[in-house]
């Protein structure tokens, strides 16, 4: 009897390629990723002109990627592949000694940032009462974790230029000699570029000193802690056995309404954001422009220039640390320059702040092109 | 559509191949022509109607010279109008921009701005009919009677965007009558996934290396960080490049044809003259075929012959892309090639060891000068490599360690398998042990895993740069 080959290669590209097609057609449909924290496109919509834009394609293409069957599987086959390659990046993270994850800051914008200095200047130049400060990114106070050879600026020099280089108008808040005097090493998330709750109180109550307010005690706040907290820098490079952070910040012992862009909220965190991937986003309902936080337990006082009011003028770094100072102020009103376009000056105008306070992640400062609107 | 995409592997490769392999045979040709067309257009309807014209074209011309045989006049004007019809889309789409920028900084006259997407695979297409037209009118191969056929193989699919350059008379035969035999279908697979791997898995992986340097401002970079980076972009630009060509090659013996092979080892050439009869073979041949021989080759007075390597080696540097650095890239291997058949072929057959570690370094530098469009950046880079302007990078001394950290295994990996080290070992074993089954099951077990990391690699990517498509 004649023997039958086989024909192994053609087997396997057929087989796998018809496998993966098909069960990728019968594939429910997925709206949002929480790997990626991201909308899924989920369709293409056909029509002439769009086929022949190329819009239909393009847009298909995104559609197909996806949705792909299996999608996030693949995503950590491909880290635990660069795991092996013994890759020391990926994404814009570096990967430090212990596991430890940071943001690659190589280079950054001095165009920009004299630019965001100008504008504080003038904006400062307004009102008698802006403070302001810059916060290091976390590698700053663990260059011992770093690889050999990365090439990370060092941000601190830089932030002692920024200061020199301020007019009497402003205060200063040094954040990164705060910080540098701390002995602790964790101050921020291992998987995320923010710092802990404990490390924001840390600046609540160093900037409380320094605006000469009593800063609430440690003791009378009830510290929170939520695990399995992955954070941004390990949702870009998706590290293989990377172990997750415990997300902690300080509950409050009243109770405060939050408005975020005029939409009221209970509560100035989103208890349920705490169960899904990106538990940062629960603080302040994400990054919205314009969040007044407000006490539930006082009444509203007569004449409004009795009202204590903070305005806090800042980046994502602030939404952990804005609420403690419920505690010392009626109101805190906190602007987020990336989604308030217009109408700060405004704001002012009307409304009467005992301090102004800017705080900005140095990464955030050298790059935003939107810090101008402080002028708007 | 580019192979290494999951739109390709996972809608347009099952469609394509299922309706292939139903249809009659004699329809064949007619389903490869109509998937060819949605793969070509898929990016770019609007360059369709280009498409048809070159078909039409260069298929009237076809059977005009062949009808014509009696009045050479008329022969040569349909050639002649292939020529210029090929030529012409070809310098519209891919040089105009290029040239009215050169006349104005020459006249100092403003000239319209020009820039056009160019239409997929233009380089390769028109270099592909114009070996037909002159061919039929050399008389090396009969006119394609059946528009059908001739158009398959203009837009076939597999070669239609990155080569190989297959001419007309390499799949003449195949195109009018192929046996598709499950080996042939069984070889197409191994080399479309080993092009797959090449391609996804070590391209793109050492790619980004040399992507991240040249953002860098030169003074950031250490002479040790230069070469290893000018090392990335070599490994890159071949395994992207060749990885194409074997994906192209092994869908073409899927299909039934038996493509050229385009690369043949390049880096253990022992002389630039030996790289070029080993890197992109078929563009090299095509050079050869049409126009170096024409203008007389080699067997002419020893003016003449370096008059034309000067033509060859200028064009097939504009042939890249349209800047000069492309042109000076072709310029440098002329003077090398030129070097070498004078004085240097001799002597590095004496001293190979010597030969096989210099051709690294010219081939890294060529690479360079390939890379950079910016010829202060360039001269700067250059520089760099070779110590001028400061060897360390003060502000970070140990950036080529961190490199090396990051990319050294991927670099080994490139460069053992640039060399024919896992083929001969395989080969070897193969004769020794005929027949074995562990030997077959490894192999099987290999390529399923570099199937499915490439996968991984592909819904991963964000980083999915084709270098070689805007040639």
């Amino acid at each position: 009897m004649k023997k039958r080959r086989i024909y192994p290669t053609a087997l396997l590209l057929f087989g796998f390629v018809a496998a993966v097609t098909l069960s990728d057609l019968v594939n429910p449909v997925r709206a949002f990723s929480e790997m990626e924290n991201r909308e899924l496109k989920t369709a293409s919509q056909f029509t002439l002109s769009r086929l022949f834009k190329g819009d239909f394609q393009s847009r298909y293409e995104e559609v197909v990627a996806d949705q792909f069957v299996g999608r996030d599987e693949w995503i950590t086959l491909k880290s635990m592949t660069e795991s092996a390659l013994l890759k020391t990046e990926n994404n814009g993270v570096i990967y430090g000694k212990n596991g430890a994850l940071f943001g690659k800051l190589t280079s950054y914008n001095q165009e920009q940032l004299t630019k965001n200095i100008g504008f504080l200047q003038q904006f400062a130049e307004k009102h008698d009462n802006v403070t302001f400060g810059v916060i290091p990114s976390g590698y700053t106070y663990s260059t011992d974790q770093l690889p050999a050879g990365s090439g990370q600026i060092d941000q601190l020099p830089i932030i002692a230029d920024i200061e020199k280089s301020l007019a009497d108008s402003v205060q200063w808040f040094d954040v990164a000699g705060l910080l540098t005097a701390q002995e602790s090493e964790s101050l921020y998330y291992n998987t995320d570029h923010h710092w802990k709750g404990t490390t924001a109180y840390l600046a609540y109550t160093a900037l409380c000193e320094q605006l000469g307010m009593q800063p609430v005690a440690e003791d009378q706040l009830t510290l929170r802690e939520v695990n399995d907290f992955y954070g941004s820098y390990f949702s870009k490079c998706k590290k293989a056995g990377i172990q997750p952070d415990t997300l902690t910040f300080y509950d409050l012992p009243f109770q405060v309404a939050a408005t975020v862009d005029g939409t009221q909220k209970s509560g100035w965190y989103d208890p349920a954001q705490l169960e899904k991937r990106d538990k940062y986003g629960a603080f302040l309902y994400g990054n919205g422009g314009l969040t007044i936080l407000s006490r539930l337990d006082r009444q509203t006082k007569e004449a409004d220039h009795e009202t204590s009011r903070l305005l806090l003028i800042k980046d994502s770094f602030s939404n952990a640390l804005a609420p403690l100072f419920m505690n010392n102020f009626d109101e805190v009103y906190i602007v987020d320059l990336r989604s308030y376009p217009m109408g700060l000056t405004k704001l002012c105008e009307e409304t009467d702040f005992d301090e102004i306070v800017v705080l900005y992640n140095f990464e955030n400062l050298e790059s935003d092109t939107n810090f101008y609107r402080i002028l708007q | 559509m580019v192979f290494s995409s999951l739109l390709f592997l996972f809608r347009f490769l099952p469609a394509a191949l299922l309706l292939y392999y139903l249809t009659p045979r004699r329809f064949k040709n007619l389903t490869l022509l109509i998937v060819s067309l949605i793969f070509y257009s898929w990016g770019e309807v609007k360059y369709l109607p280009i498409m048809f014209a070159s078909m039409l074209i260069d298929y009237t011309c076809g059977l005009g010279i062949k009808r014509l045989g009696h009045n050479p006049k008329l022969r040569k004007l349909f050639l002649i109008l292939s020529m210029v019809f090929n030529l012409g889309i070809l310098f519209t789409f891919k040089y105009t921009g290029f040239f009215l920028e050169n006349i104005e900084a020459i006249t100092r006259i403003p000239m319209p701005d020009f820039s056009v997407q160019l239409p997929l695979g233009i380089s390769f297409y028109t270099f592909q009919t114009m070996s037909y037209t002159i061919d039929v009118y050399r008389g090396d191969v009969q006119a394609e009677d059946n528009i059908i056929n001739f158009g398959a193989y203009v837009v076939l699919f597999p070669q239609l965007i990155a080569g190989p350059i297959v001419r007309y008379s390499d799949v003449a035969a195949e195109l009018k009558k192929r046996r598709i035999t499950l080996p042939m279908i069984e070889r197409g697979a191994t080399l479309f996934i080993l092009g797959l791997g090449c391609k996804v898995l070590i391209a793109n992986n050492v790619g980004s290396l040399w992507d991240s340097t040249a953002l860098l401002p030169l003074e950031q970079i250490s002479t040790p960080m230069a070469w290893i980076a000018a090392l990335a972009y070599s490994l890159q630009i071949y395994f992207d490049f060749s990885g194409y060509s074997l994906m192209a090659i092994g869908l073409g013996y899927m299909l039934g044809f038996r493509f050229p092979q385009n690369f043949n080892y390049p880096y253990i050439a022992g002389s630039v003259t030996d790289f070029w009869r080993r890197w992109h073979m078929t563009l090299s041949s095509w050079f050869r075929e049409y126009v170096y021989f024409p203008l007389g080759g080699s067997r002419c007075s020893e003016g003449k012959r370096t008059r034309n390597l000067l033509i060859v080696w200028g064009l097939t540097g504009l042939w890249h892309g349209a800047s000069w650095n492309f042109v000076l890239w072709g310029l440098w291997f002329f003077v090398l090639l030129v070097i070498e058949k004078k004085w240097l072929l001799q002597w590095y057959k004496q001293h190979k060891v010597i030969a096989h570690l210099i051709m690294p370094v010219i081939l890294m530098v060529s690479w360079v000068i390939f890379a950079i469009t910016d010829f202060s950046r360039l001269g700067g880079y250059l520089g760099k490599m070779f110590g001028i302007g400061g060897v360390v990078n003060a502000s970070n001394p140990l950036d080529w360690l961190y490199a090396l950290r990051g990319y050294g295994v991927s670099l080994l990996l490139g460069i053992i398998l640039s060399l024919p080290v896992v083929k001969t070992v395989h080969e070897k074993l193969a004769v020794r042990f005929p027949g074995n089954k562990i030997l077959s099951g490894v192999r099987t077990v290999l390529l399923a895993v570099i199937l499915i990391i490439s996968t991984a690699y592909l819904v991963d990517s964000t980083y999915n740069p084709f270098i070689y498509w805007n040639f």
